[in-house]
């Protein structure tokens, strides 16, 4: 089914730079699949035991931070609740309550030299490394829009902003990337 | 005064030649230079007006610090005023102006101010014009404003551009381990330490290049520095002045990214604003020369010896053929010896005897002189001098310039900033930085150090004090005593003129004279912060930088106290003006909120609807045909609704989804209504009161399975609703097990509303039978599909009192399902409508919104008192029986009809009696539509004592606002439909 972009009329793939240089790139995640899961307190032991097991994992990750597995993810966005990417589990709501928040958010990617360099220009966050390391998240606000910011690797970033206030915020984002140079990727 | 450029000094790039206009003068300069530079070796010695009497003014210093030569740079939109010459980098084409002159600062009508300046000392204005002597005419306001704008228009600075900005500014933020705050000497050696240690290190300085004070050396260079520093991964800020500190190390950093540029990149900002976020800071933000005060101590050739040091060896311009320096200290020596090999004659008067002096001393010293009266209007023609110890003119020196050096103020603001009071160092007669507990380190001339090397061990002990209280390391350091010079400085403020009249100016920007401040202390202003405010000494952007302790000695010596009796006023951030538009950063024009908008957005606009703001949202206010007005289209769009159907995007409704094994207590316990035996598929419609028993917010929740509810609020509510639930369950009621997690952006909602509705939602959905009557009744709840397997939830409830049904659809199909809908309204000659034929139905059925759950109201006000439990405590249900709540006269719903039909009315209308057209009334009238129903305008809102008590009288609509009245009937709120068959059909 198709699924209708909230950034379709601002996303116009292409380089955009004075210089030649392209030190930003930006790039939609297509069919964004995010499921809530928000735990009782005391059933966080069995969560995790759970979590671990159907999701093939180690350990779980500690508040504001992530795990990658294959094709699925999952981070801890509050000390009780988790965001898992690209996957479903079946919970029992005595344990926690699951919820799909694929549509909520629009995804993009953002990457390349001046990521974070560029991000500061809008957090407030300490992105340097020994402070945000990869697999860290953080939940913070652009232009008073309440945003999630998830490092993947070193200037490599998603951001997840509001369905509807992402074509705004990402009006803004542009803007201020012009004097980097930047890329729209394809999505 | 008599400056000019010299080939053989200067750190300027002669190879690339800077043209510029001066008042439309064309003037050439080179890489390099400063305006005020640039205008010195072109020997344009005026270069602005004085703040209220209009006196000549030449450049006084080459810092910020600067107070004379503000001047106006660019033109039109690009016009900035109130710019230093002396930090205004040289750019090829600038174009810059002399300003409060006219017609020009070499000729200037307003300053006739001058000759009758007795008239505006200080506090003139207020003691004037707000009744003028003798018989205090006019006293009051009112002729205070109107003066007012006369004295702005006659004082002041230059006049900023009206048109808007064309360049942008952005934010920015950044972290470290330590910001160093000034490249001098203290701060390269603080940074490099610091580096060393492998601390993440920023260092920030206002200049475009790095070298503080030493930038007026003519053997430095900055390139060592500046290579040194990379090489430690130190990241270097140049052109940025910190202008102010913040809690937990935050400094307030403005970086000026194009203002040197010629042609600026326009992808880049004009300005940036940073934040900075440090663990310590380190300030070594140096010293500021003092002048001294003494009559006509203003007239352009007038400036600071450290001042001419810089123009001569960084700039490499001679400010002056005849020189004479007065000092009461040893800093100015040097200078005169590099002024006099530079060909000027140097004359150095030093109130002080018996001081010893290295130096090759080819020029002349006169110990125990100081200067008396400057002879000359506007330029130096001589300068009369005293005996330091009987003032009195013994002698007149023929030159073109007087050099000023009434001894050195650390620049202790931004530690002001702070709350940190500064201490009197009597030895050095300047403020020094007092001790705090916050992870800030002073180093450097802004603690009081006057020679290098003491400066170099300052800016060690300043790293290492700072990785001591980071807790990196325990080592033992020492900052060195303030002071360094061999002779100790005599403090010298004023040379009093023993004549009557006299403009011996302590502040230059703001026209303050030493009489001023004998004024003030007459009049009783004695604290520093009256002095301040009636003189205006200090305030603004000068923020005192070159007059405060001319000041405070003055008041001190009127006192008969010592300085540090008297105090110093607290200096302010910004320390240099920040320009609005780095303020505002990106956040202008369209971005001045962030808009929101719902996923049909593009749709509805591509069907041809006109926006409007709501909240932060744009929804659909109407959807015009050819030549429709507003009332035309809504009108249209209602009756359609009545008569077929209309499709209306709902998606700002707020929407949160309710979890857990106790979802259904925590609604029972929020809403006033019973939720406790709802069934699983039905959807119910609740009021949430406040605890104080007013009406928070109402909406609908549906109940999708035994343990999770689908919870709909009020556009302008959902964010105070989501913040309230999450409230309770984290302070209240711990013990639920509840998740509530705000779906508004999950989910687009659209209303399909009137008779057709079943029947287009018929051709919709995968299984029509589901939508029949029977299996979908009134206020019923399912889960289906749209046509293309797309899943959907679907509410029966209605807004407009027709039948009616909302649709919910994950966000990213909202288009699919706008293309459906509408596809198959049109079949039934359906029209989509916006908002305004929305609240045109909801009005006619006499449902509330916001305009009447306005906080004041309580639920039996808005006549739904049925719906407040009795069986059950809930949110509010103790409080609405105070007696204040629930008495009989309060403010009830009904609906308003004009008396003669013809007649409009607006909402806000106040509600009165007949004959008692006064105050806030009886009532008012809170929404108001014209009724396509009805045919005439109707309105519901509050009246005391409700319909019963009214409905065979003839009220007033009072609208003073609009100079309006009308007669009233006070009619149900329920004015079509009240039995709700239309909803249940």
């Amino acid at each position: 089914m198709l699924r209708h972009s909230a950034l379709e009329t601002l996303y116009k793939v292409g380089k955009y730079s004075r210089y030649e240089k392209h030190s930003l790139k930006f790039k939609e995640i297509k069919n964004l699949e995010i499921t809530q899961i928000a735990c009782w307190p005391e059933k966080i032991n069995e969560l995790n035991n759970l979590l671990i097991k159907k999701l093939n994992i180690n350990n779980i990750p500690t508040f504001n931070k992530g795990i990658v597995v294959e094709n699925n993810s999952l981070w801890r966005m509050e000390p009780l609740k988790f965001w898992l990417f690209n996957g479903e589990i079946e919970i029992s709501e005595e344990i926690a309550t699951t919820l799909d928040m694929s549509h909520a958010f629009t995804g993009i990617e953002i990457k390349g030299d001046s990521s974070t360099l560029f991000l500061n220009r809008h957090l407030p966050i300490d992105l340097r490394n020994k402070n945000f390391p990869h697999l860290s998240s953080a939940s913070t606000a652009i232009h008073h829009v309440s945003v999630k910011l998830f490092k993947i690797s070193l200037n490599n970033y998603c951001l997840y902003i509001p369905r509807g206030f992402a074509l705004s915020i990402l009006e803004i984002l542009l803007e201020t990337a012009d004097q980097f140079g930047y890329e729209v990727l394809d999505r | 005064m008599k400056s000019k450029r010299l080939n053989n000094l200067g750190k300027i790039n002669r190879d690339k030649t800077l043209n510029f206009t001066w008042d439309n003068k064309r003037l050439s300069g080179f890489e390099g230079d400063s305006l005020a530079s640039a205008l010195l070796a072109n020997n344009i010695g005026i270069v602005g007006r004085s703040f209220k009497y209009h006196r000549p003014r030449g450049i006084f210093s080459s810092g910020v610090e600067e107070s004379g030569a503000l001047v106006t740079i660019g033109s039109k939109d690009r016009r900035d005023p109130n710019v230093r010459a002396t930090t205004q980098e040289l750019y090829d084409g600038l174009k810059a102006s002399g300003q409060n002159a006219f017609p020009n600062v070499n000729f200037d009508l307003g300053g006739i101010n001058n000759y009758i300046g007795r008239f505006f000392a200080a506090g003139f204005y207020y003691k004037t014009f707000m009744g003028i002597p003798p018989f205090e005419w006019g006293k009051g306001t009112a002729i205070w404003m109107l003066f007012e704008k006369l004295i702005r228009k006659a004082a002041g600075m230059g006049s900023a551009s009206r048109l808007p900005d064309p360049d942008s500014y952005e934010h920015a933020h950044d972290f470290c381990d330590v910001i160093v705050v000034g490249s001098g000497p203290s701060g390269v050696a603080a940074a490099i330490e610091a580096a060393e240690k492998k601390l993440d290190v920023i260092l920030v300085e206002q200049d475009s290049e790095l070298g503080g004070n030493q930038l007026s050396e003519n053997d430095f260079s900055t390139s060592n520095i500046f290579n040194q520093l990379k090489s430690l991964g130190v990241k270097i800020m140049t052109r940025t002045t910190a202008f102010g500190l913040y809690d937990n190390c935050v400094v307030g950093l403005l970086e000026r990214v194009t203002d040197h540029l010629s042609i600026p990149d326009s992808t880049l900002p004009r300005q940036r604003f940073w934040t900075i976020r440090a663990k310590h800071i380190i300030v070594g933000s140096g010293a500021l020369e003092r002048h001294i005060a003494f009559n006509n101590n203003d007239i352009p050739g007038v400036m600071t010896v450290n001042a001419s040091k810089h123009y001569l060896n960084r700039y490499g311009v001679l400010t002056g053929e005849d020189i004479v320096i007065a000092t009461n200290n040893d800093s100015v020596y040097e200078t005169a010896s590099e002024l006099s090999e530079a060909g000027a004659n140097v004359t150095v008067l030093d109130s002080r005897t018996n001081i010893e002096v290295n130096s090759n001393k080819n020029f002349e010293i006169r110990e125990g002189f100081v200067p008396y009266n400057i002879n000359g209007r506007k330029k130096i023609d001589s300068l009369d001098i005293s005996k330091s110890e009987d003032i009195n003119k013994v002698d007149t020196i023929n030159c073109d310039q007087v050099l000023l050096s009434g001894g050195w103020s650390p620049a202790v603001h931004l530690l002001s900033h702070r709350g940190v009071k500064p201490k009197w160092d009597t030895d050095n007669a300047c403020f020094i930085p007092n001790d705090t507990k916050e992870n800030i380190t002073m180093i450097g001339s802004s603690r009081g150090l006057w020679n290098k090397d003491d400066c170099i061990a300052s800016g060690v002990a300043g790293a290492t004090d700072a990785l001591n209280r980071l807790g990196i390391s325990k080592t033992n350091y020492f900052f060195p005593k303030p002071g360094g010079w061999k002779n100790p400085i005599k403090p010298l403020y004023e040379i009093k003129y023993k004549k009557s009249r006299s403009k011996s100016f302590v502040d230059y920007q703001h026209d303050v004279t030493a009489d001023d401040v004998r004024l003030a202390h007459r009049e009783g202003f004695i604290s520093v912060e009256h002095l301040k405010r009636y003189t205006t000494l200090g305030m603004a952007n000068d923020q005192g930088k070159m007059g405060n302790i001319i000041g405070l000695s003055l008041m001190a010596d009127l006192l008969n106290k010592e300085i540090p009796e008297v105090g110093t006023t607290v200096f302010r951030p910004p320390y240099t003006p920040v320009p609005v538009g780095a303020l505002s950063g990106r956040n202008v024009g369209k971005h001045f909120r962030p808009l929101r908008v719902t996923p049909m957005h593009q749709w509805n606009i591509d069907h041809g609807a006109k926006m409007i703001e709501v909240g932060l949202y744009q929804r659909p206010w109407y959807y015009p045909k050819q030549n429709e007005t507003l009332s035309d289209s809504y009108i249209r769009e209602a009756t359609v609704v009545r008569k077929t159907v209309g499709i209306c995007d709902v998606t700002s409704l707020g929407k949160i989804a309710v979890q857990g094994p106790d979802a259904t207590e925590f609604l029972n316990r929020i809403y006033s209504n019973a939720f406790a035996k709802l069934q699983v598929g039905k959807a119910r419609y609740g009021i949430m009161l406040r605890d104080d028993g007013i009406v928070m917010d109402d909406g609908t929740s549906w109940r999708l399975s035994e343990n999770e509810y689908f919870m709909t609020t009020s556009t302008a509510a959902a964010a105070k609703v989501m913040a309230w639930l999450e409230e309770l369950l984290q302070t209240r009621w711990t013990n639920l097990k509840v998740n509530v997690t705000s779906v508004s952006e999950q989910w687009a909602g659209a209303a399909v509303a009137g008779p057709k509705s079943r029947e287009v939602l018929n051709e919709c959905v995968e299984d029509p039978s589901l939508i029949t009557n029977e299996n979908f009744p009134f206020m019923g709840v399912i889960s289906t599909f749209l046509k293309g397997k797309i899943p959907c939830r679907i509410a029966r409830i209605s807004f407009s009192g027709e039948l009616a049904f909302e649709v919910y659809i994950k966000s990213d199909f909202a288009n699919t399902m706008m293309d459906l809908l509408w596809e198959n309204a049109q079949k039934f000659n359906g029209c989509l409508y916006g908002l305004e034929a929305l609240g045109a139905l909801r009005v006619e059925k006499g449902h509330v919104t916001g305009a009447e759950l306005d906080g004041r109201v309580t639920i039996d006000d808005a006549g739904l008192g049925k719906m407040a439990s009795i069986k059950k405590s809930y949110i509010g249900s103790a409080m609405r029986k105070r007696g204040v709540l629930s008495a009989d006269n309060r403010e009830t719903l009904v609906g308003f009809f004009p008396t003669d039909l013809k007649e409009t009315f607006n909402a806000g209308t106040i509600v009165c009696e007949k004959n008692n057209v006064k105050g806030q009334g009886i009532g008012r009238i809170t929404s108001v539509t014209h009724s396509p129903e009805l045919g005439h305008w109707i309105g519901i809102g509050f009246v005391e004592g409700g319909l019963d008590k009214w409905k065979n009288t003839t009220l007033v609509g009072a609208d003073p606002v609009r100079n309006k009245q009308m007669d009233l009937k006070v009619v149900s709120p329920h004015m079509i439909d009240p039995k709700g068959e239309r909803m249940y059909a």
